[in-house]
């Protein structure tokens, strides 16, 4: 009983989420501004046009450390001149990392996702483009 | 002789427009055939509603179908759902604006593949089918009912009570009056689960162009096909109308007017996200079976959906499958039929949009032949009759 216990907590531990800190600082940003950068993937890597989707971001702030602030995130159709219909909500799940859930695309196109972080002189906006077939 | 230069002169011309007819003939390009496929494969695979424990259940769907005719549901003896959703009319009534217990405002949507929906009804005031079938219960313009009349049905028609309990496990009686409701509701959402559109001509050519069998893609008539170049090209009517059903499934304003009377406005998205957070009969509500309860994938778009202003005045992209059964035509049935659909969106009066609005949306301009071909295409979305 005590070894199925132990098999069990070990299990858990391996398929737990990696809570390493952002590698800052990032090879390859996909969007800087000032002594912030930052990048992402989506969980589907390749959400359908409809389909609700996660973002995995890593932060990082001033001297390469893992940016640890709020982030608030959007996406938007610059030249239709509209965002999502849904507000993502977003969680820190180790400095520098983050995910962010509620994310859906209603249209296909090209997309912006919107980052505002609390910089240290106010907040600070970063954006990427997406383009959703 | 004169006859004989004339037959001849039309012959020369037959032959010399051979070429070019076919020349003409319609193609699509590799990105149009990408774009043609996502219209498909029709039917999607079945599927059932984690939020509803009798989705998909046997004995759920039979008594879903009797509650979905019966009238006694109102207290009136005179609305059933059936009433508005008529199964001869593609369960829609054919009507500008549904004539229930009163005259109301909405143009009723039809039925078929509403199980494949995220949000319900015009204004997505609901995130399941069952809320949905709760919705017009109550509504005074509809059924004008309530939960104590729905419970006072079932329990003292025999037969009624009979298939609850045997659908549900527990009498009516002992249920309790609100879960009644929304056990009915899951009836009624399990029946209407099944109502599923039929394949369609398009269905048939989208097939055939997957598979490469030319001789097939042939038979869909060339109207229809330059229809499809139009919807899915200049047109950009796949920006909203996407995927199988022919739906984003998400809102939008079209320029559609949205006045009900001297100084009323249909509020469309935004009255509907309203009546959504504050209903109890939702996936983030207790009477969600879902084992995940709100943490539930299903729910993801539910808790985050936002209120937004945009939303005022927008309404919900219709499927188009089976449009050509469905007029009149806009949440508001303004648009007796596809013809006048052409035209709305050929000469759309972009001051009617809201000046926060989308800029997705300007006159198409359609030429005579256009609007033909489109509304072809449209026809072709319907199952043969």
């Amino acid at each position: 009983m005590r070894l199925a216990g132990l098999i069990t907590g070990v299990a858990a531990l391996l398929s737990a989420p990696t809570l390493a800190a952002a590698n800052c600082p990032i090879a390859a940003p996909m969007a800087a501004a000032g002594d912030y950068q930052l990048s992402y993937t989506l969980t589907p890597a390749l959400p359908a046009v409809g389909q609700p989707f996660q973002m995995m971001i890593q932060a990082c702030g001033p001297a390469n450390s893992a940016y640890t602030g709020p982030i608030l995130v959007d996406a938007d159709m610059p030249a239709h001149r509209h965002s999502m219909n849904y507000k993502p909500s977003v969680i820190s799940t180790a400095p520098g990392t983050y995910v962010a859930e509620g994310f859906l695309l209603h249209m296909p196109g090209d997309w912006r996702f919107k980052f505002r972080l609390a910089g240290a002189n106010g907040p600070v906006r970063l954006a990427h483009g997406h383009v959703q077939p | 002789m004169i006859r004989l230069l004339v037959l001849a002169a039309a012959l020369i011309g037959a032959c010399a427009n051979a070429p070019s007819a076919i020349a003409q003939a319609v193609s699509f390009s590799e990105p149009e055939r990408a774009a043609i496929l996502r219209f498909g494969p029709w039917p999607p695979p079945p599927s059932t509603d984690a939020s509803n424990r009798v989705s998909g259940d046997e004995k759920a769907i039979r008594l879903g179908l009797l509650l979905f005719n019966d009238p006694r549901l109102s207290p009136s003896g005179r609305v059933a759902c059936a009433s508005c959703h008529q199964p001869e009319q593609a369960f829609a009534d054919g009507l500008p604006v549904a004539v229930g217990a009163a005259k109301g405002v909405r143009n009723t949507p039809s039925l078929l593949d509403a199980g494949f929906s995220r949000w319900f009804g015009w204004a997505g005031a609901n995130d399941t089918l069952w809320g949905a079938s709760i919705r017009p219960i109550t509504a005074a313009a509809e059924m004008a009912s309530a939960a104590e009349h729905v419970q006072s049905l079932i329990t003292t028609d025999t037969a009624l009570s009979a298939t609850f309990t045997q659908t549900f496990g527990e009498s009516a009686e002992a249920m309790g009056t609100e879960p009644v409701l929304v056990a009915v509701g899951k009836a009624l959402a399990a029946y209407q689960e099944t109502l599923i559109s039929k394949r369609t001509p398009f269905d048939a050519f989208r097939d055939a162009l997957a598979a490469g069998n030319t001789a097939a893609t042939s038979t869909y008539a060339d109207s229809a096909k330059r229809g499809l170049k139009l919807f899915i090209g200049e047109g950009r009517c796949s920006l909203c109308h996407l995927g199988p059903r022919f739906t984003s499934g998400e809102f939008d304003d079209i320029g559609v007017p949205f006045f009900t009377g001297p100084g009323k406005v249909d509020k469309g998205r935004y009255a509907g996200i309203q009546y959504f957070k504050d209903s109890a009969f939702t996936r983030l509500g207790a009477y969600s079976d879902d084992p995940a309860g709100k943490d539930s994938p299903a729910a993801i778009p539910s808790r985050h959906v936002a209120l937004q202003g945009r939303a005022f005045g927008s309404f919900k992209v219709p499927s188009l499958r089976g449009v050509q059964e469905t007029a009149p035509y806009m949440h508001n049935g303004t648009l007796k039929t596809l013809p006048e659909v052409m035209e709305h969106y050929s000469k759309m009066d972009q001051e009617r949009l809201h000046i926060d609005g989308a800029a997705i949306l300007r006159p198409l301009n359609l030429s005579p032949q256009q609007a033909l071909d489109l509304e072809a295409f449209l026809r072709s979305l319907s199952p043969m009759k």
